[in-house]
């Protein structure tokens, strides 16, 4: 039962990562039709600077809302300079500008920095546990759980309760109609890419304080299972990537330990893929079918 | 070259025609048998530079032209899955991988012949093609997009992490060489090597003779493509890439022909791995990394996609213009450029250069001229939405 738990804690503490980058993802297919491949370099960006502050003695705290800062204005920076262009392009356009995008960042952080990974100190308290019922937790899975839930809460008010919120869904709806009924599309795909970029900055303070380390390479890899977790959600809906996340990473975890015998957890990733894939054969929509965002 | 299509009653509609009202009808098989003539003369012009120019620069455009034969070879392979079927694969490496990885085990575990082992991985790999797309093709384009690039990391990753493993049905019992984990895989190329020095023996510099191999290879695909675009088949198949649905109305089987046609690019693809193997003697899991696939998307449509030579075309160009970047130290060095930052052209740096490089042209591209350069702007009419 402890270990149940145990496990339990850990995959959500693991899922909520993904949970937040797909939710970011999904928000901005939803008003684009991008699958945001250069998604994860704006928590590359937020490690560059949360490693640059850090060797300045700044603390974590500072760190931390900088770095929330710098990840939503380098994906307002990223939407302008180049999205913008190619809006309402062809899938592979689009792709193919996303991917361009993540690769130019990356190469700038190997020639301004280093192609070496960076390391800086993590907060002193990251491998703390504390004893609840007899149960030993890691107080970082929890204050990750705990921040993800209140910031997955935030999001849910604003996109219910505000004027921008609701913008931002009708965009996603039909973007057209939308803009028939005055909604500024400049304005709201802005918005789209700025709270996207925001989540991934919560993303990358709790990847961050566990990693300890920025390198140019790093943004593709962090990515990649929050996209895999917003496409097994259903990639245009939002209720539907926060699900994809939890349960990614609730997988991998359960994979580790119970599925895999010892020594072979290096195929954990393969057996969560094959799950995956199992999944894509009898649900090809994922979790939630979303009408309008025609994947089959 | 044009001679009269063959109505066959499989073609998926009207035999294609110059200036025919019918969709298909763009679907114009003459424009592809300029390879004939494109492809002699690129070989003919390296020979030429390789003459003229003083010994260690020819000696060093050869080499540059391995590199861009390699990088050919795998476009041409993913030319099978963008270019004539529409299909996102973004993943393309992992076919390299899967090639490149069972040619050397089999070769370095089981001494078996290089050319058979050649042929067993480019099989295993369509194989490979076959697993995948078979749940991943029925997803919308840029879905198999995420699914095939994830698959590519994945099985970089496993292979990364099984250093330990023994595949005894590979190696032989007893061999702990596993798929050789980080350390990569060695010792498997000295077989090919001399093969090259028997059939070769008056070439005398082994970067040609790699090339000679390489562009060997590259001719029986094009031949292959050439042919398989001109077939009822390929026809299919872009019939699919223009409207997978009035396809599938026409009675084609549009699942069994993509998938079909992700096993063959597959099979193609898992010759650039081996090439990328047997020149490098070494192989090791970060050779694989998903810039890699997009060196290769951005090589086939520099050239043009859904044409036959524009992926080697492309590749070659691709690769000149990443080679030209290594001489940016002598250029900043030069009193004309002295605004230059040394360190920001430095040879460390190299490398991240060509990444930017790669980075921009990718938008630059995919932005101003999608049909590349040997393209037609109607072939490539691919409105997903």
């Amino acid at each position: 039962m402890t270990d149940i738990i145990q496990q339990l804690i850990d995959g959500l503490g693991r899922g909520s990562g993904y949970a937040l980058l797909a939710l970011g993802l999904a928000i901005i297919f939803g008003v684009m039709h991008l699958v945001n491949f250069a998604h994860g370099e704006v928590i590359t960006v937020s490690a560059y600077l949360g490693y640059w502050l850090s060797i300045h003695g700044t603390s974590w705290w500072l760190i931390a809302l900088a770095a929330l800062g710098a990840s939503t204005l380098t994906a307002v920076i990223i939407e302008f300079v180049a999205f913008r262009r190619v809006r309402g392009a062809e899938d592979f356009t689009m792709l193919l500008t996303s991917f361009g995008v993540a690769i130019v960042v990356r190469a700038g952080f190997s020639m301004w920095v280093s192609t070496k990974p960076r390391q800086f100190d993590k907060p002193g308290w990251i491998f703390n546990t504390v004893k609840v019922f007899g149960i030993s937790l890691e107080v970082y899975d929890l204050i990750v759980i705990g921040v993800t839930a209140v910031t997955l809460a935030a999001v849910a008010y604003l996109l219910r309760r505000t004027m921008f919120g609701v913008s931002l869904r009708a965009a996603a709806e039909d973007f057209d109609a939308a803009r028939l009924m005055g909604i500024r599309a400049n304005r709201v795909i802005s918005g789209a890419f700025a709270l996207s970029g925001l989540l991934a900055g919560v993303a990358a303070v709790m990847i961050l304080m566990r990693r300890g380390q920025a390198e140019p390479g790093m943004g593709l890899d962090i990515l990649l299972p929050g996209v895999l977790a917003a496409v097994i959600g259903g990639l245009g809906s939002l209720s539907g990537a926060v699900l994809g996340g939890f349960a990614l990473g609730l997988a991998e975890v359960m994979v580790r330990a119970w599925i895999l015998p010892e020594g072979f957890t290096g195929l954990t990733d393969g057996v969560v893929f094959a799950l995956i894939a199992i999944l894509f054969i009898f649900r090809p929509e994922g979790f939630i079918r979303v009408g309008h965002a025609e994947r089959v | 070259m044009t001679s009269p299509e063959p109505v066959s009653p499989d073609s998926g509609g009207p035999p294609p025609r110059r200036g025919a009202a019918s969709p298909l009808a763009r679907i114009l098989p003459e424009v592809d048998d300029r390879w004939m003539a494109h492809w002699p003369m690129m070989l003919l012009g390296l020979v030429i530079l390789y003459n003229v120019l003083p010994g260690a620069y020819g000696e060093y455009v050869v080499s540059v032209a391995v590199l861009g034969s390699m990088f050919a070879i795998g476009a041409l392979g993913l030319n099978v899955h963008y270019g004539f079927a529409g299909l996102l694969n973004f993943g393309h490496v992992m076919f390299l991988m899967v090639g490149a990885y069972t040619t050397a085990l089999l070769v370095s575990g089981r001494g078996m012949n290089i050319f058979l082992a050649m042929l067993i991985g480019a099989v295993v790999a369509s194989v490979l093609g076959l697993v995948v797309g078979a749940f991943s093709l029925r997803l919308r384009t840029d879905y198999l997009a995420i699914v095939t690039i994830a698959m590519a990391e994945m099985g970089r990753v496993i292979i990364k992490n099984s250093g330990s493993f023994r595949v005894d049905p590979l190696t032989g019992s007893g061999k702990t060489i596993g798929t050789g984990g980080v350390f990569g895989v060695q010792n498997f190329s000295s077989g090919f090597n001399s093969f090259l020095d028997t059939t070769l023996p008056f070439v005398n510099s082994h970067a040609w003779q790699l090339f000679i191999f390489n562009a060997v290879v590259i001719t029986i695909i094009l031949y292959m493509t050439w042919t398989l675009r001109r077939s009822p088949w390929g026809r299919a198949l872009r019939a699919i890439r223009e409207d997978e649905d009035i396809a599938a109305a026409l009675g084609k089987p549009t699942f069994l022909l993509k998938l079909q046609a992700f096993a063959v690019g597959g099979f193609i693809g898992a010759f650039a791995g081996v090439a990328f193997a047997l020149n490098n003697n070494f192989i090791d899991p970060d050779t694989w990394l998903p810039i890699f696939t997009f060196r290769i998307w951005i090589a086939m449509i520099m050239g043009g996609a859904g044409t036959i030579f524009g992926p080697v075309l492309g590749a070659m160009l691709l690769q000149s213009i990443f080679s030209l970047v290594r001489f940016l130290p002598n250029i900043a060095a030069s009193p004309l450029f002295g605004w230059i930052p040394e360190s920001l052209v430095s040879s460390n740096r190299i490398f991240a250069l060509q990444g930017m490089l790669l980075g921009l042209l990718i938008m630059l591209v995919v932005i101003f001229r999608p049909q590349g350069v040997l393209g037609s702007r109607e072939d490539l009419i691919l409105e997903g939405t």
